[in-house]
């Protein structure tokens, strides 16, 4: 009788504790869950009180003639197309094409950056861009209506974006939600958005043509060739079974791939354009034995490795030992006036164990590697130095061309030196003496 | 009796300088040059600080500092100025410095603040440190631009994300975290590209807080060096378990391991 009352006191306390643990941990998953939607839910209303916010902006700045009220002005509609974008980042749209409404927003910050930071007192707005200016305000106009929709179905039918958020991530065609289908309708209207009001410029269309890597010489690769492309840069005999495939059709150059096991055992790849079997990228994965050779001694290397596979107008720019290794850049010097170009670089990367090559990255000396005319710069040396701040002592001097922010290739001076205690490289236009870049080194 | 000991020192530092100014065990009779690591850049760094040229931080790494130091030396000792220190160079720093590789490489070892200028007494050039031991030997300097917590928070998605690919498929899984960061259409930092809501499996299930081993951080340095397998890919998926139909009609550049990379 006495056990029989201790073992229910003890079920029942048993019985107590689990039904409260229950619950507590019932309520600690609500209070989770309520927090995460009202992160979601405010990053979503958020965005779109900023949209109503950059249409009036992009309106005032219509309204505006001065340059000085003007450029606070577009400044202004810069920092919302920033703020909406990040918001957008916060939302579970990852598995919704959203990306052409940021691709959109992102045009609108850049043409408004780009257009505020120029003295806008001597080089008011243009009509092109006024008219532009026009349209964008129209157009974020239809934007902000198509959000407020979807905005009124949100409060409406009390849509969670945890359940949103559910729904996407089983990645199944979802239909017949309003909210997803407003998503995707607006992205449509942006896409047409951005076609219509940004053409490309001259200098995106070159870009993008860098891009495909067009300009390269040469004919198309066979499997067989690039085979013995790779066989040939990377020092391999007939025994090493090296295997090849395609690029897919989705690439904006035509590649062959290869990997292949080196004798001890390592994985080694190599990525080579089909047309003309220019290397791409080259990578050995392998530990590190002990150092024997000098940074130094690894520059001589990567630089003879250079010169034998046809890359002879380049020279060594930097170079940093890490972790038993020397990670060399090379840029292109162009002869004989002795300009530097800074984006044509190759990265070599040599173990210090061995000397032996163990990295190689072409594409940007590839796709940057257009046929450029290079002029004269009108500025002297001691003009440019003129422009630099009084306290900054200048130790290096030679010409480089860069791209400056505005995308465009300069012809520059280029100074290394010193300020107090830190190093910096400043880029003075060759031309008019703007200062087009300053970097901490 | 501290001013003796403090002048016993430096009649011993002279000696010592006597002695061992002319031995060759001086330096690896290795060529250093900026970007270097180690041992040599030690002894040049104390070297050139010893005759007063380099003020900053002994610390074996070969920066901008040392390079303007060394050069103001070989200006002014009439040796080529080519920022190398190579044999002439090494042999004329030598003979006019001193080097007591005891005492510097104790206080590094020891994390202590520390100079080591000719002239002044060594134990007033020492100010302890807490005790903890200086970066290790070989600290990897990251690439330019990436912090140390980038490159861990990158390391922890690559390694959550792609451990059971090749080490390649690692490299491009870290290649499309950053060429998402440079894309238009994403968020513009590392962590807000990881963290996108639904953009990564491995962050939705919690798989990100898994401890990455080496590899996944060497593939994220290699990606930040600019190795990227993907060739430009901002996405990509395992056609055996990928549901969503969308990813399926992004442009496909090609296949490492079990995942398919696309623009």
């Amino acid at each position: 009788m006495m056990k029989r009352t201790i073992l229910l006191s003890v079920l029942f306390v048993g019985l107590f504790a689990a039904v409260s643990w229950g619950a507590y941990q019932k309520t600690e998953k609500d209070t989770l869950k309520s927090h995460m939607e009202n992160e979601y839910q405010r990053s979503f209303h958020e965005i779109s009180y900023q949209m109503d916010l950059l249409h009036d902006q992009i309106g005032s700045s219509l309204a505006m003639n001065a340059g000085r009220n003007l450029t606070p002005a577009l400044t202004e509609v810069w920092r919302l197309t920033s703020l909406i974008h990040s918001d957008i980042g916060r939302l579970p749209l990852g598995m919704l094409p959203f990306n052409e409404m940021e691709g959109f927003l992102n045009q609108i910050g850049n043409f408004s950056y780009q257009t505020a930071v120029r003295d806008l007192e001597s080089k008011p707005l243009s009509k092109d861009e006024y008219a532009k200016l026009e349209t964008l305000y129209s157009q974020s106009a239809d934007l902000q209506n198509e959000l407020r929709d979807i905005q009124s179905k949100v409060l409406a039918d009390n849509v969670e974006w945890m359940d949103l958020e559910g729904l996407l991530a089983t990645g199944d065609e979802i239909k017949n939600n309003s909210v997803i289908d407003g998503f995707k309708k607006m992205d449509n209207t942006a896409k047409g958005y951005a076609v219509e009001t940004f053409v490309k410029t001259d200098q995106e269309t070159a870009d993008q043509r860098r891009k495909q890597l067009t300009h390269l010489k040469g004919d198309d690769l066979t499997e067989e060739q690039a085979v013995k492309k790779v066989r040939e840069f990377a020092g391999l005999d007939e025994k090493v079974k090296i295997n090849i495939s395609k690029s897919l059709d989705g690439s904006d150059y035509p590649f062959y791939s290869a990997d292949w096991q080196t004798a001890d055992g390592h994985s080694a790849n190599m990525d080579l354009t089909q047309k003309g079997g220019y290397p791409l990228f080259y990578l050995l994965n392998r530990d590190i034995g002990n150092e024997k050779l000098s940074l130094y001694d690894a520059g001589e290397k990567g630089a003879a490795f250079l010169k034998k596979h046809g890359f002879d107008d380049v020279i060594l720019e930097n170079s940093r030992q890490n972790d038993g290794m020397a990670m060399l850049t090379f840029i292109r010097l162009i002869e004989p006036q002795q300009v530097y170009v800074n984006s044509d670089s190759i990265h070599v990367k040599i173990a210090l164990d061995t000397g032996e090559v163990v990295g190689f990255l072409g594409v940007d000396y590839l796709q940057n590697g257009e046929e450029r005319e290079v002029g004269e710069p009108a500025l002297s040396e001691s003009e440019a130095i003129e422009m630099l701040h009084s306290n900054f002592k200048v130790e290096e001097s030679r010409l480089a061309i860069i791209r400056n922010e505005m995308g465009d290739e300069v012809l520059c001076r280029e100074f290394i030196g010193t300020l107090g205690e830190d190093t910096y490289r400043i880029f003075i236009n060759g031309q008019d003496g703007q200062e087009e870049k300053v970097e901490k080194l | 009796m501290t001013k003796k000991c403090g002048l016993f020192l430096i009649i011993v530092m002279l000696a010592h300088g006597l002695f061992f100014t002319d031995e060759s065990h001086a330096f690896s009779g290795q060529v250093v040059q900026r970007g270097a690591y180690g041992d040599d850049v030690i002894e040049l760094q104390s070297r050139l600080q010893y005759i007063g040229y380099y003020e900053g931080k002994i610390d074996g790494d070969f920066g901008w500092g040392t390079y303007w130091a060394l050069r103001n030396f070989q200006q002014d000792y009439g040796l080529d100025i080519d920022g190398l220190a190579g044999d002439t160079t090494r042999q004329k720093l030598v003979s006019v410095s001193d080097y007591d590789e005891n005492y510097v490489r104790s206080n590094i070892e020891k994390g202590n603040k520390f100079t080591y200028y000719g002239g002044v007494p060594l134990d007033q050039q020492v100010k302890k440190g807490d005790g903890k031991a200086a970066p290790p030997q070989n600290a990897p300097e990251y690439p330019p631009g990436y912090s140390e917590t980038d490159i861990q928070l990158m390391a922890n998605a690559v390694y959550g994300e792609a451990r059971g690919e090749p080490y390649i498929g690692q490299v491009a899984v870290a290649a499309v975290i950053l060429n998402r960061i440079e894309d238009d259409e994403f968020p513009n930092t590392a962590s807000g590209v990881i963290f996108e809501p639904l953009a990564f499996t491995a962050v939705a299930d919690g798989q990100i807080w898994l401890t990455p081993n080496e590899q996944a951080k060497r593939a994220v340095i290699d990606a930040i060096n600019g190795w990227d397998p993907s060739e430009n890919a901002l996405y990509y998926f395992n056609p055996d378990t990928a549901t969503s139909g969308w990813i399926w009609t992004r442009p496909q550049i090609k296949q490492i391991g079990e995942h398919i990379f696309c623009l």
